[in-house]
């Protein structure tokens, strides 16, 4: 029996966050978007709700619980998937995004943003064997080799094949510079692959019927480090020169893990080569000739890892958004406690709704949420406009890039850490019913949590920022995203209303140049250790900072469609709660940014001075 | 086989629908295609499938409707017709099957499927007096259809009493039961190929048909407000021993609901 669906979204918040705060109907409509107009945008978004509602999600508990299994044939995935899949494919749902050069529909990637939104809200787990399909599709299309596009993108893209990503070992996690994956030459231009990958996500299974790895490899005699690594493309079954797959490539799954969530995920320990059999290819290398992307390995993976650590924005969102409405569904329907100081209510219990803790937890959700999808949207949305500015022959689409850049450790960190946050605030709102298995909120807890660790650790994404994005091109992105903002808070003082808000931004602001200035002095001072020991807290201040930007213009935009509409209308409630969730942000969430400032410069080394010992006595 | 399916926008059934001053609450809410003519819809383009042929959707509604139109389009009809003409609007069901025999008599047609009712007014009256005004024979109600040649259909309709199996010639009108067919979901594809498919805007005048036909004016049934239904009292759930539970609800039903007496 399939499932009664409990994927919850509002379409309405996400039309307002695509169309009033992204204002995508400028692009749509004009080259490269040329072949979408708003109206089309807006059906794609609701029929991509009901896909997730009717299709994916009544997948969600059942797949969790069936889990991933090791067969001496492969790993098995939960049987109901495998419709999703095919049905995924076969409505082009995968396509939205790809050019249509490439059979695609040539969308945005904000309105990418959206659909992936709903399709991994639905079923987060089962999103990941299309999402990290189509990312490991796009570095094909993106350096591969012309023959290496048609035997291997277009069979991805078809969903004949799924790809991945191979990136970790047992002793290269976060450091991929200890990568001791082997690729020899070989005579025809091939390479034998010899290694054992861990973490695999759909590293195997039976949805397709191939799996496209790409896997970053040591070519025999390269350097040491990260700078020694290369790209390869390395399938579970050979292809016969139509595509098709041929005999076994030596790629073996020698173990399923079992984990906290996404369980319906297999995530993979695999043997290549063990009987050294495995061949693999060069990204971008044609045939036999040499050339291709020798030692560009972790840059091209890098082409990956952006749109992956995106999409863990995507993931995140996505549960947060439907943790937090099926938490509000229950606070409006679950009865308990009378109103405060009338303890004998004729009225017998009120809807937990009506608790002023309850509401307190509900707006911080809600505000968090928007928050995030503002954030998400914003920073796809840069990568529009890289490509409207190309497409117009202005040529800066380069420097929206780069800035997009500076954001990309944000959406990866904030987004995450906040999807944790906020899926325990809505098991909390259920009370005890929350943790059990009656409700999803205790699944969407288990599925969050990976969310800060993988595609990058959330430490890692912090230094990302702190030691690489923030001095890039001299500190111009920095001193970009300052100047704009110092634009927007006086903007934000011509605004009635709004004088609170203003000087809890400018606040934060400033606490946050004062940081900028330590961490210069630190520079010149050598002391990295105490940029890295702080990293995080930046982060997280940083981060809070955009967020509320993001919201308060977002208010600024509903302000007027308040005014247009009929007091008490659903369309009025609809652009209230947008300014009380800006509101809420600026007053409850913004102000503890002074405070983490306060704490990194500060200089409090404790952490580091402590000798290893003082953790705790022992080995 | 061409085929007609008038189609018409409903407001979404799972959303919070308020009455205000006698009339619906329209502010904020979002139209969906009323669930059984998904079922014609569907129906519709297995025929087309199977002996080739146009699927014509047809709605006559304000500019919202296009929508519902073009989720049809998407679906896999190759022709919209939006008939978009404020006099239109309040229209009884006689109105809209005014509008919609005009529509049908555009083109040759072989078949009219149309939902058995609408989502929201449950009057199922359009479709009836749309046979009429066509001199069409017309069967209600229809949960199963085969179909071997393109002038017969073999229908199977949920009477009264069980089901009757009918034999039907075409041109006739089929309504459809919601346990005819799974409809088939809008697929991305489908609503990139829809662009390209022609969807025509008309007016009453188009149709030569004038203003006082049809809308309020031409209206034999006048509503006169709407009521909110009554709240339904929370449901019971019994938890525990399903021997004692069963004991329980027994009691309850013979004693407290009476439904033995």
């Amino acid at each position: 029996m399939p499932e009664v669906s409990v994927f919850k979204s509002d379409l309405r918040e996400l039309e307002f966050a695509l169309f009033e705060q992204v204002k995508l109907g400028r692009l749509l409509g004009k080259a490269p978007f040329q072949n979408l107009s708003e109206a089309d945008a807006r059906l794609i978004l609701k029929e991509a709700h009901t896909f997730s509602a009717e299709v994916i999600s009544p997948t969600l508990r059942e797949s969790d619980r069936a889990g991933c299994h090791l067969t001496p044939e492969g790993v098995r995935v939960p049987e109901a998937l495998k419709a999703v899949w095919t049905q995924y494919y076969a409505n082009g749902w995968n396509t939205l995004t790809l050019p249509e050069s490439q059979g695609g529909q040539g969308a945005p990637q904000v309105l990418g943003a959206a659909v992936g939104e709903l399709m991994s809200g639905a079923n987060t787990g089962f999103y990941m064997y299309p999402g990290l399909s189509m990312a490991a599709a796009s570095v094909i299309r993106e350096i591969g080799s012309k023959a290496q596009q048609e035997l291997f993108a277009t069979k991805i893209e078809s969903g004949a094949s799924a790809g991945t990503m191979v990136l970790t070992e047992p002793q290269a996690g976060s450091d991929l510079g200890l990568i001791t994956t082997k690729a020899t030459p070989q005579p025809d231009g091939s390479y034998l692959i010899q290694g054992n990958k861990i973490f695999i996500s759909g590293g195997d299974h039976d949805l397709a019927e191939n799996i496209v790895h790409l896997v970053l490899a040591r070519i025999d005699g390269a350097s040491a480090g990260t700078r020694g690594l290369s790209l390869f493309i390395v399938p579970r079954r050979r292809v016969n020169p139509d595509g098709s797959p041929g005999a076994p490539n030596d790629v073996v799954c020698t173990k399923v893990e079992h984990k906290l969530g996404i369980n319906a995920s297999a995530t993979c320990a695999l043997a290549f080569g063990a009987e050294g059999k495995c061949i693999g290819w060069l990204v971008g290398q044609d045939g036999a000739k040499s050339g291709g992307q020798e030692g560009e390995g972790l840059r091209n993976m890098f082409l990956m890892m952006n749109r992956a650590r995106i999409a863990v924005g995507v993931q995140s969102l996505s549960l947060a958004s439907t943790a937090y409405l099926n938490a509000l569904a229950y606070a409006r329907t679950r009865l308990q406690g009378t109103p405060l100081g009338d303890r004998k209510s004729s009225q017998g219990p009120v809807a937990i709704l009506a608790h002023p803790d309850v509401r307190r937890m509900l707006l911080e959700m809600k505000s968090t949420v928007e928050g995030c999808r503002a954030l998400l949207y914003y920073a796809a949305g840069l990568e529009d406009q890289a490509a409207a500015l190309e497409a117009d022959g202005k040529g800066r689409g380069a420097e929206q890039l780069d800035y997009l850049g500076l954001f990309i450790p944000m959406v990866k960190a904030y987004l995450s850490d906040s999807a944790v946050h906020v899926a325990s605030l809505a098991m909390q709102v259920y009370g005890g019913a929350g943790y059990t298995a009656e409700f999803p909120a205790e699944q969407y807890l288990r599925d969050a949590r990976i969310f800060p660790i993988y595609e990058g650790t959330n430490g890692i994404q912090a230094l990302d920022l702190v030691g690489r994005k923030l001095n890039q091109n001299n500190g111009a992105l920095t001193k970009r995203y300052l100047k704009e903002t110092a634009a927007f808070l006086e903007a934000l003082k011509a605004q009635k209303g709004y004088t609170a808000e203003g000087k809890a931004l400018a606040r934060a602001v400033a606490a946050l140049q004062e940081v900028l200035g330590h961490y210069l002095k630190l520079g010149m001072l050598g002391k990295l250790d105490e940029v890295a020991l702080t990293a995080t807290r930046f982060l997280e201040a940083m981060a809070k900072i955009v967020v509320a930007r993001l919201l308060l213009e977002g208010a600024l935009a509903a302000e007027p469609l308040l005014k247009a509409a009929k007091p008490g209308s659903a369309d009025a409630q609809f652009y209230q709660g947008k300014i009380a969730a800006a509101r809420f942000y600026a007053r409850n969430i913004l102000p503890t940014v002074p405070g983490l400032c306060e704490m990194i410069t500060a200089e409090d080394t404790l952490a580091l001075d402590l000798p290893d010992g003082g953790f705790a006595l022992g080995g | 086989m061409n085929i007609v399916v008038p189609i018409k926008s409903v407001i979404d059934v799972e959303l919070n629908i308020r009455v205000q001053e006698g009339k619906i609450a329209k502010d904020g809410m979002s139209y969906i295609i009323s669930k059984w003519d998904e079922n014609a819809i569907e129906a519709a383009l297995q025929l087309k499938e199977k002996h080739g042929g146009e699927v014509t959707v047809v709605s006559v509604g304000p500019d919202r409707a296009s929508e519902s139109l073009r989720k049809a389009l998407a679906m896999g009809a190759d022709k919209a017709v939006h008939v978009n003409d404020p006099a239109a609007e309040d229209s009884d069901s006689f109105g809209f099957a005014k509008i919609l025999a005009k529509v049908a008599q555009r083109g040759p047609f072989d078949l009219i499927i149309t939902g058995k009712q609408a989502q929201d007014t449950d009057m199922g009256g359009t479709g009836p007096i749309l046979a009429e005004l066509l001199g069409l024979p017309q069967v209600y109600n229809v949960i199963k259809l085969e179909s071997d040649e393109p002038s017969t259909l073999k229908l199977n309709r949920l009477g009264h009493q069980g089901q009757e199996m009918v034999e039907l010639k075409l041109p006739a009108l089929i309504a459809a039961n919601d346990s005819l067919n799974e409809p088939r979901l809008a697929s991305l594809r489908g609503i990139m190929a829809a662009k390209k498919k022609p969807l025509d805007v008309l007016k009453l005048a188009d149709l030569g048909l004038s203003p006082d036909e049809v809308g309020a004016k031409g209206a034999r049934v006048r509503t006169l407000e709407f009521q909110p239904p009554k709240r339904r009292a929370a449901g019971k759930k019994f938890e525990g021993d399903a021997e004692e539970v069963t004991r329980k609800v027994m009691d309850l039903l013979a004693n407290e609901a009476k439904i033995f007496a």
